[in-house]
């Protein structure tokens, strides 16, 4: 059976956070004529989130196996691994050591924004690290116009073992926080985050809070509502919610993302620094707070201003509570 | 393919229109800010936000290109809040100057405050502290004002603008590796009034203030005279040039004349010029814009050679003007001009004669609008004056330096008269980027260049073979002056269009067509002695980089 066929069999989809299935995109890339290019993305941004990390560091052979397979199935001509600064100092040697197709490595732009998908894009072409407006998306027109496959390192991991019948429906927990065991776990790909807490022997004995999905993407949600899936990235940061402060978390949240993202759309630009300058000077307008989620959530330029506004709806509901 | 916007269906949508463009064109309204027919789309404002049915988040009008069957909506309660919010935000880093702004009338930001109840001052302003810069004194940019759409960063020819890291955020500044050419696109092109030229507005004024015994006069630039209509809301195209005049006389003016009229020097002595060239001379670049002349200088000096020596219209009839006068040191010559870069030109020691500067102010069209406001004249019931002689009967060709092209046609038409003793019939010339033609078994190969980018790469190409062209007009603004930089706001690719409109038809309107008929022409050029120092002038290597200052 084909490559393609057994990542359709699979439904593997992409582990990067946004869940995109990865079959799509090969159709899609496979469709094309002409110059076609490669991305593995290993910007790993998030705070909380090191399981591309943990990946590089104990199987790397895997990943580089799963461009290789990619490279071959899909015709690739150019193919670029994308790595944040510190992880190119840990890994450059030892990857280039592990291809045998002509791979180059990129260093990632500094700022958190410089990781979604588009941004990685510019970065490589050699312009600021800033979001494209999408459509058309990577794979239509990517780098230099060109179809452009972009998956993450997980996501690459993932392929390899598909490709080589390694599969058993598996992916990497972040287990971090006020926990006995922070660790990378490789678990069943749908478990609630109750039983991911329960599994890895991290269920808190004491009253507790989550954040889901990583320091600055990830949801908080309370210890009543956390028998759903992670579906975004897989970590799960445990709070003691005796020692959790909303105000102070939407505090620091803001001023990360502030610094993080690419200033381009106002809802992200103004609205963000408005909720800390807000939180900062010491009073909590709930109105205002909700007006300016709002426009984050549904008017932002890219998916790091709407999954800003969800993660301080989630704090502010909280909050409320 | 069909789309639905609130429930009405639109048929005859094309591929590729976005929302944006669907919805103008059938007077459907969404706000929108930062979205320019000059600049790719930007997308960043956030206020043109639509409902796209399927779609979770809302999706800006002006980047979503429509697909056949999709419905929109363009109002609901929630679309009207986040609007609101990201007015309110975008006012919170906005400056308000309104009594001093390029918009005023006619800001889209107030409109859509409005519109929206928008609360302006809501949030303390983020960028009070925000120095405001000039550029060599010619284009002032105030940072407090500035909205980050990133307009003005794609329409700078030179790529003076750029993006900064400052603190947590990226910011519009100026380059310190780099010289501006003072075009003025970026005063056009941004939303929010952050850049004007030097004396908008508070210099309106000061040509009359140099006493009460001094003849003040004034010449109109050909492309003035049709966007001086946008000025006070008559339609898009509209000749202009008789209420103009009146308007000048009633605010101060003692004479009145017409830059065209000082075309025909151009056209006359360029003509010249061109037939006296040897191979090696080639090609000849026109001299007509300054900020193209500045852009050789900055950036490409090997090239300084090859522009003409002749000067611009208002600089030699600035000139003449003077130099027929009974008393030179009296008169005060202020040219009225779509132009930013102008101001800078009437700056320039090289162009003194005898009489000190041919011309002594500039006053942009907008300029122009605002000097009538405050003077309350009446713009739409003025009388449909005349030039006054003997510097107003200028022809038809010379009317045309207002538009992309009109310089080298005229200058190459009278070239071919004066070689043939015959008219070039060849209607051609007018419209195409590149042309050719036979004078006396010659070829004569053309080409015109609006936007600086464009330039850039035919430098590029004339670096490896110098010999493609024998004759090449350049203009720094798109569609030549009538896209200028001190023309009214907004200024974009549908009301370029109209001003060129208008423009022909004024030529069309003169007595004279060719400049060799102008009689009037020929009875003052016999006049002028010293042809060299009323009409050439020099070129010199510049800095590339700009002096900025603090104000």
């Amino acid at each position: 059976m084909d490559l393609i066929q057994k990542i359709r069999d699979a439904n593997l989809l992409g582990r990067s956070g946004s869940r995109f299935p990865v079959f799509e995109k090969w159709v899609r890339l496979s469709e094309k004529d002409g110059k076609k290019f490669l991305i593995c993305n290993g910007a790993e941004g998030e705070p909380g989130v090191f399981k591309d990390k943990y990946i590089l560091n104990n199987e790397p052979e895997k990943v580089v196996d799963g461009i290789e397979k990619v490279i071959e199935v899909l015709d690739i001509n150019k193919s670029f691994f994308y790595l944040r600064k510190d992880y190119l100092k840990l890994f450059e040697k030892k990857l280039k050591n592990l291809f045998t197709a002509e791979i180059a490595i990129k260093r990632k732009d500094d700022r958190y924004v410089a990781g979604e998908e588009t941004s990685v894009i510019n970065s490589i072409e050699g312009n600021r690290g800033e979001p494209k407006i999408k459509p058309p998306y990577p794979t239509e027109q990517g780098l230099w116009n060109h179809p452009t496959l972009i998956h993450n390192v997980e996501t690459f991991y993932a392929i390899s073992e598909i490709a080589n019948d390694e599969y058993k429906g598996k992916k990497f927990y972040c287990i971090s926080g006020a926990v006995k065991n922070e660790d990378v776990f490789k678990l069943d790909k749908d478990l609630t985050v109750r039983d991911v807490l329960i599994k890895t022997e991290n269920y808190p004995k004491f009253d507790f809070l989550v954040q889901v999905g990583g320091g600055l993407g990830g949801i908080f949600l309370s210890s009543q509502e956390i028998d759903v899936t992670c579906n975004r990235l897989a970590s799960v940061k445990v709070f003691d919610k005796k020692k959790f402060d909303e105000k102070e978390k939407m505090k620091s949240i803001t001023r990360l993302l502030m610094h993080g993202n690419c200033d381009k759309c106002t809802p992200c630009r103004e609205g963000i620094y408005r909720i800390n300058e807000m939180l900062n000077s010491g009073y909590y307008d709930r109105d205002l707070l909700e007006e300016i989620i709002l426009a984050l959530e549904k008017s932002s330029y890219c998916p790091l201003g709407k999954v800003a506004g969800e993660v301080l709806n989630s704090l502010m509901k909280l909050y409320d509570n | 393919m069909i789309i639905k916007i609130n429930g009405k269906n639109i048929d005859n949508v094309k591929e590729g229109e976005t929302i944006l463009e669907v919805a103008r064109r059938e007077d459907i309204e969404i706000p929108s800010l930062c979205s320019h027919s000059d600049v790719c789309v930007r997308g960043s404002c956030r206020v043109c936000v639509v409902e796209v049915k399927g779609c979770k988040d809302y999706l800006p009008a002006c980047a979503t290109e429509v697909y056949d069957g999709m419905e929109v909506i363009t109002h609901n309660p929630e679309i009207q809040k986040i609007r609101k919010t990201n007015l309110e935000l975008l006012f919170s880093q906005h400056k308000e100057e309104c009594d001093d702004c390029v918009w005023n009338p006619g800001c889209k930001l107030l409109y859509l405050a409005r519109r929206y109840f928008v609360e302006i001052n809501k949030f303390d302003d983020r960028k009070e502290e925000y120095p405001e810069l000039s550029f060599g004194g010619i284009v002032d940019f105030d940072s407090s004002k500035c909205i980050d759409c990133r307009n003005c960063l794609e329409v700078c020819p030179v790529s003076f603008l750029e993006m900064e890291g400052r603190g947590h955020l990226f910011e519009v500044t100026p380059s310190k590796e780099k010289a501006c050419v003072y075009c003025g696109q970026c005063i056009n092109h941004c939303p929010a009034g952050s850049f004007e030229a030097d004396g908008e507005f508070q210099g309106v004024f000061k040509p009359f203030e140099g006493g009460e015994d001094k003849e003040i006069v004034f010449q109109i630039a050909p492309a003035a005279r049709v966007s001086i209509s946008e000025e006070f809301g008559l339609d898009l195209g509209t000749v202009s040039t008789g209420k103009l005049i009146s308007g000048l006389r009633k605010v101060g003016a003692d004479k009145v004349f017409d830059v065209s009229f000082g075309a025909d020097f151009t056209t006359h002595e360029e003509a010249k010029e061109f037939l006296e060239q040897t191979e090696d001379d080639l090609p000849v670049m026109t001299s007509c814009c300054p900020s193209w002349v500045r852009f050789v200088e900055c950036f490409y000096p090997d090239f300084i050679d090859k522009i003409t020596n002749v000067r611009s219209p208002h600089i030699i009839l600035g000139a003449v003007i003077k130099e027929l006068s009974q008393n030179p040191d009296n008169v005060t010559v202020v040219s009225v001009m779509p132009c930013v870069s102008k101001k800078y030109e009437i700056t320039r020691d090289e162009l003194k004669t005898r009489h000190g500067r041919p011309v002594d102010h500039v006053l942009t069209v907008r300029e122009v609008g605002r000097l009538f406001r405050d003077k309350n004249i009446d713009f739409l019931s003025l009388d449909e004056g005349e030039f006054d002689n003997p510097f107003g009967a200028a022809s038809g060709n010379s009317i045309s330096y207002g538009a992309s092209g009109g310089v080298m046609e005229a200058a190459l038409r009278h070239a071919y008269y004066l070689k043939t003793g015959n008219e070039l019939m060849d209607e051609n010339i007018k419209n195409r980027e590149e042309f050719s033609f036979e004078m006396n078994g010659r070829k004569i190969r053309t080409k015109k260049i609006n936007g600086l980018s464009e330039a850039v790469h035919l430098f590029e190409k004339l670096q490896e073979n110098p010999n493609l062209y024998d004759y090449i007009e350049f203009m720094s603004c798109e569609g030549g002056c009538i896209g200028g930089g001190g023309q009214p706001v907004p200024t974009n690719e549908r009301i370029r269009r109209s001003r060129r409109r208008g423009l022909i038809e004024e030529a069309k309107s003169k007595k004279v067509q060719p400049t060799h008929a102008n009689k009037e022409f020929k009875k003052i050029y016999n006049k002028i002695k010293d042809k060299k120092e009323l009409f050439y002038t020099t070129y010199t290597k510049k800095s590339p980089i700009e002096k900025i200052d603090t104000n």
